[in-house]
């Protein structure tokens, strides 16, 4: 190789010299890189920190009403920050006077502005902050954005959304979960802020084709519903898919609907598993004691989540028996566990 | 004579530039993602997630062998980990310390007939026990199973949420690691089956009450290499195989995975030396053969903090460890090598670590000595060595940099500007010297799996899977 | 009796919340002693007898239930009225939490004028 390639070796040799020197080179950029990043970082925290030490004060009166009056730019931007975390913290009138201090500054209005930035992060942050701003004229601009073509961008809307309890964005927050075009967690959480006015959104999702949505309501109209709504809820216990069937229960567990016992009785015999694990469940949360010689048997003689589930129900409608139960592992442990807990 | 020199030189060169150049490749795509990180990281709204009823319940599990020492610090921070429901299975994996005697004491336990699952094999369970005051605590007692595969499988069992959270009972986990671990699963539940977080060396650091207070070197040099080693593989590498759907790798010290899942594909298994990474590519497996869209995530910033060896012996037996669990993972799955059916996995990343993982020692320890030699006998170009070293070594180091710049920029975990300044230093030992160390070892490894050795040499730290690169 | 010099005890990990919470109740007219984990805030009861505690529900270390146990459990600190803040919202949490021996539960997001309220009403009550 040395002898046959001599005629290529001297420019290769040339090229390689600078390809090492450009090595060498950005290696010490790179060690350069780092001590600046160190000190920059520093220095910006620093900063930070004292802007911040700085306008709390001011923030915490604010909350109570008292205007901040002149600040400059830097004192602004810790001012916008605080506030945000604070927004989090509280509701009421803390949050009213954050929403009237953020109305007229210049922080919101870039944000409006920002929803249609170019840039990922800035319309995701954007989204974020208008939710901890607080300031209610946000909710249309907001909605839009939960149609933004990121996925990030949406969830942060939709949790803003919540937070502004806008209860316009009902029916666009439940389409988002039905069709998870937002994380199935944040939507969700943005219709329980929001809370009761949803729920006519949510019992008429129990109609739809998708399994998936159906599911998903029937969880949320557990969390948000009442008693009254079980009919709906017992209806669903003889859906066609499995999944709904397991939330329905769940769900008049939760709502701790009486009327459903019969119902969740006969849904002990439904062929899933999982479903026959729910309705025991449920029948625990309701408290009914006329389920306990079903569920007893269940606790004997099912697969493991259906009896496991059961044996707890059990203990639940009848602490005192449970310690003396007997007649398969899962007895046994409700057992055990009634005695250890006292 | 001279083509066989030249071919192992060729072939020693072109490693190094394939092996460096993917490396570059890793830390470009990492550098985008951390910093996309770091923005989403400001609109994560973990208390959030605390409070909603409609997050998943956890179950973590903790297989412990003679932990006596440190077992109730550790399950106490556990139990206090922030996160909205979950419960702590802990095994006393047939311990011959105090283990289980102390956990009694500390957590007021007493005997529960406990319903067990049957569908994982696991060695026989003597008894398990509940407590009052901490009803989402549960000990399981059973009889050794000969590993840590057997002992999880013993958590599993006894496990009820629909998440389990694997670790290692020596490790330390941060308040909000399972919260952060869990957000990629908790953002996309149907699809996402399993998550990683990342481990970082507590050697050096200050712990009170099981937490890490106080983020610190290691005094060891040998401690301190694997700090920048451990930067690298995580930082760079995991995020990089995540980011193509291809992470084969999630630690045995901190995993989250599909409860479900798991049982189907029959939970750890006890025959593998590197059970963690074996279930994760069985995971992947299973999921191409059922067709269905699914992610495995890593997460860069949920933290658990884990012992490495501080000497030569301990760090050799860990490191032959991980090669033998790697060769055996990689047997055992075959198929997957060049397999299109597995997509990226079965095209790119297991062949990655057959090609440059497994099989890196016969070229990392043979060949550099041969270029030099070769070279000073006259025999290769200075043209061909200088374009070797450059590959080799600057290249090398410049990745090290760069690693370690994504840590400063990203997380600054070590505020102290010394500490930084010796992690630079460590660079130019890391690629001079550190990887060509672990290469001998693993290339011993080759003959301790040859005479079908298996089993643990050094119980406590269980395989991390670090790429040595 | 005045509101002067009248301690509370106010735990949370999170420093804002601590803010908010000692701003609201300083200019209400009381003294607030500030623990951000539970271990210095049992400390302080003990040092200082606060007329009531404010906890925050989960912090690492010794959370909010187990601080109001340790207060319940020591005969110098075991009459001291504690409210627990917290954003878990579940059934089972506000059992434990009244099973524990507080006498009072406010979740987040809260109204600080309220909290202010409860305090009030427990601390008359005494």
């Amino acid at each position: 190789m040395s002898a046959r390639c001599s005629a290529v070796a001297e420019p290769m040799l040339h090229v390689l010299a600078w390809v090492a020197i450009a090595l060498a080179v950005a290696n010490v950029l790179g060690v350069a890189t780092l001590i600046y990043q160190r000190v920059r970082i520093r220095r910006r925290d620093t900063r930070r920190d004292e802007l911040e030490a700085h306008v709390t004060p001011l923030a915490l009166a604010l909350l109570d009403g008292k205007e901040p009056g002149e600040l400059d730019a830097g004192a602004q931007l810790a001012l916008v920050d605080v506030l945000s975390r604070y927004s989090r913290l509280v509701r009421g009138a803390p949050r009213e006077h954050i929403a009237a201090y953020f109305a007229g500054s210049a922080a919101y209005q870039r944000a409006l502005h920002d929803l249609s930035a170019r840039k990922r992060w800035r319309r995701t942050a954007a989204a974020f902050t208008l939710g901890d701003m607080a300031v209610p004229a946000a909710t249309p601009e907001l909605r839009r954005a939960l149609h933004d073509r990121d996925r990030e961008v949406r969830a942060a809307a939709a949790r803003s959304l919540g937070k502004l309890q806008d209860v316009d964005a009902v029916e666009e927050l439940t389409e988002a979960l039905a069709s998870a075009t937002v994380p199935r967690l944040v939507a969700a959480r943005a219709l329980l802020e929001i809370g009761e006015p949803a729920l006519v959104e949510l019992l008429a999702l129990l109609d739809r084709p998708d399994a998936a949505v159906r599911a998903t309501a029937s969880e949320l109209v557990g969390l948000l519903g009442s008693a009254r709504d079980a009919p709906l809820l017992i209806e669903h216990l003889s859906d066609p898919s499995a999944a709904v069937r397991e939330q329905a229960a769940i769900a008049l567990g939760r709502l701790g609907a009486g009327a459903a016992t019969s119902a969740l009785i006969s849904a002990l015999d439904d062929r899933v598993g999982f479903v026959r694990a729910a309705a025991a469940g449920a029948l625990g949360a309701i408290g009914d004691a006329t389920a306990k010689p079903v569920l007893l048997e269940v606790a004997r003689s099912d697969s493991f989540e259906a009896a496991h589930a059961a044996a707890y129900a059990v203990l639940a409608l009848d602490p005192e028996a449970a310690a003396r139960s007997a007649g398969s592992v899962h007895l046994d442990e409700i057992a055990d566990v009634a005695r250890v807990r006292g | 004579m001279t083509t066989a020199i030249e071919v192992v030189s060729g072939i020693t060169l072109a490693y190094f530039l394939l092996v460096n150049a993917i490396y570059l490749g890793f830390t470009a795509t990492a550098w985008r993602r951390l910093l996309a990180h770091q923005r989403e990281a400001k609109t994560l709204p973990l208390d959030e997630v605390l409070s909603s009823p409609l997050t998943p319940g956890v179950s973590v599990l903790v297989p412990a062998y003679n932990e006596a020492a440190g077992i109730v610090v550790s399950v106490r921070s556990l139990l206090d980990l922030r996160y909205p429901r979950h419960e702590v299975v802990v095994v006393n994996d047939g311990s011959t310390d105090d283990t289980l005697q102390r956990l009694i004491d500390a957590f007021e336990l007493e005997p529960v007939r406990k319903a067990l699952r049957q569908d994982v094999a696991c060695a026989p369970v003597k008894q398990v026990y509940g407590s009052r005051r901490y009803p989402n605590l549960w000990v399981v007692d059973k009889e050794n199973g000969g590993g840590k595969a057997d002992a999880i499988n013993g958590c599993l069992v006894a496990a009820s949420h629909e998440y389990v959270c694997a670790i290692d009972a020596d490790a330390v986990l941060e308040p909000d690691a399972l919260l952060q671990v869990a957000r990629p699963i908790l953002d996309d539940p149907e699809v996402v089956v399993a998550t990683g977080g990342i481990v970082r060396v507590i050697n050096g650091c200050v712990l009170r009450d099981g937490r890490v207070v106080e983020v610190g070197l290691p005094k060891s040099n040998l401690a301190a290499v694997q700090v920048l080693e451990y930067f690298r593989a995580f930082l760079v590498g995991r995020v990089g195989w995540s980011s193509v759907n291809a992470l084969l790798i999630i630690s045995g010290a901190f995993g989250l995975f599909r409860r479900s899942l798991v049982e189907e594909i029959g939970g750890w298994d006890q025959e593998m030396i590197g059970e963690d990474i074996e279930l994760v590519v069985r995971m992947h497996r299973r999921m191409h053969e059922l067709d269905q869209p699914y992610r495995i995530e890593f997460v860069p910033d949920p933290v658990c903090w884990t012992e490495v060896p501080e000497t030569l012996r301990v760090l050799s037996r860990q490191r032959r460890r991980w090669q033998r669990g790697l060769g055996q993972t990689l047997w055992v799955h075959k198929k997957l090598i060049l397999n299109p059916r597995f997509g990226t996995l079965g095209l790119v990343a297991v062949p990655y670590f057959l090609f440059f993982e497994f099989l890196s020692p016969i070229i990392e320890l043979l060949g550099p000595p041969f270029v030099i030699v070769a070279f000073l006998l006259g025999r290769l170009s200075f043209t061909f060595f200088v374009a070797f070293l450059v590959v080799a070594v600057l290249l090398g180091f410049l990745l090290s940099i760069a690693a370690l710049a994504l840590e400063e920029i990203n997380f600054r975990r070590h505020q102290r500007s010394r500490e930084l300044a010796r992690l630079v230093l460590l660079a130019a030992f890391e690629n001079v010297g550190y990887r060509q160390i672990n290469a001998f070892w693993r290339f011993v490894a080759y003959f301790d799996l040859m005479r079908g050795r298996s089993g643990w040499g050094d119980m406590q730290k269980k395989g991390l899977g670090v790429p040595s690169v | 009796m005045t509101d002067e010099a009248v301690k509370i005890l106010v735990c949370d990990d999170d420093p804002d919340l601590r803010a908010l919470v000692e701003y609201r109740f300083k200019t209400a007219g009381y003294e607030v002693l500030g623990a951000g984990d539970g271990k210095t805030a049992f400390e302080l009861a003990v040092e200082h007898r606060p007329a009531l505690a404010v906890l925050d529900l989960m912090m690492p270390g010794l959370n909010g239930i187990e601080v109001t146990r340790q207060l319940r459990a020591d005969s110098r600190t075991e009459r001291i009225p504690v409210i627990l803040l917290t954003s878990r919202t579940l059934e089972a949490d506000v059992t434990s939490a009244f099973e524990a021996g507080a006498d009072d539960y406010v979740t987040k997001p809260f109204s600080p004028q309220e909290l202010l309220h409860r305090v009030r009403a427990l601390l008359g009550r005494r």
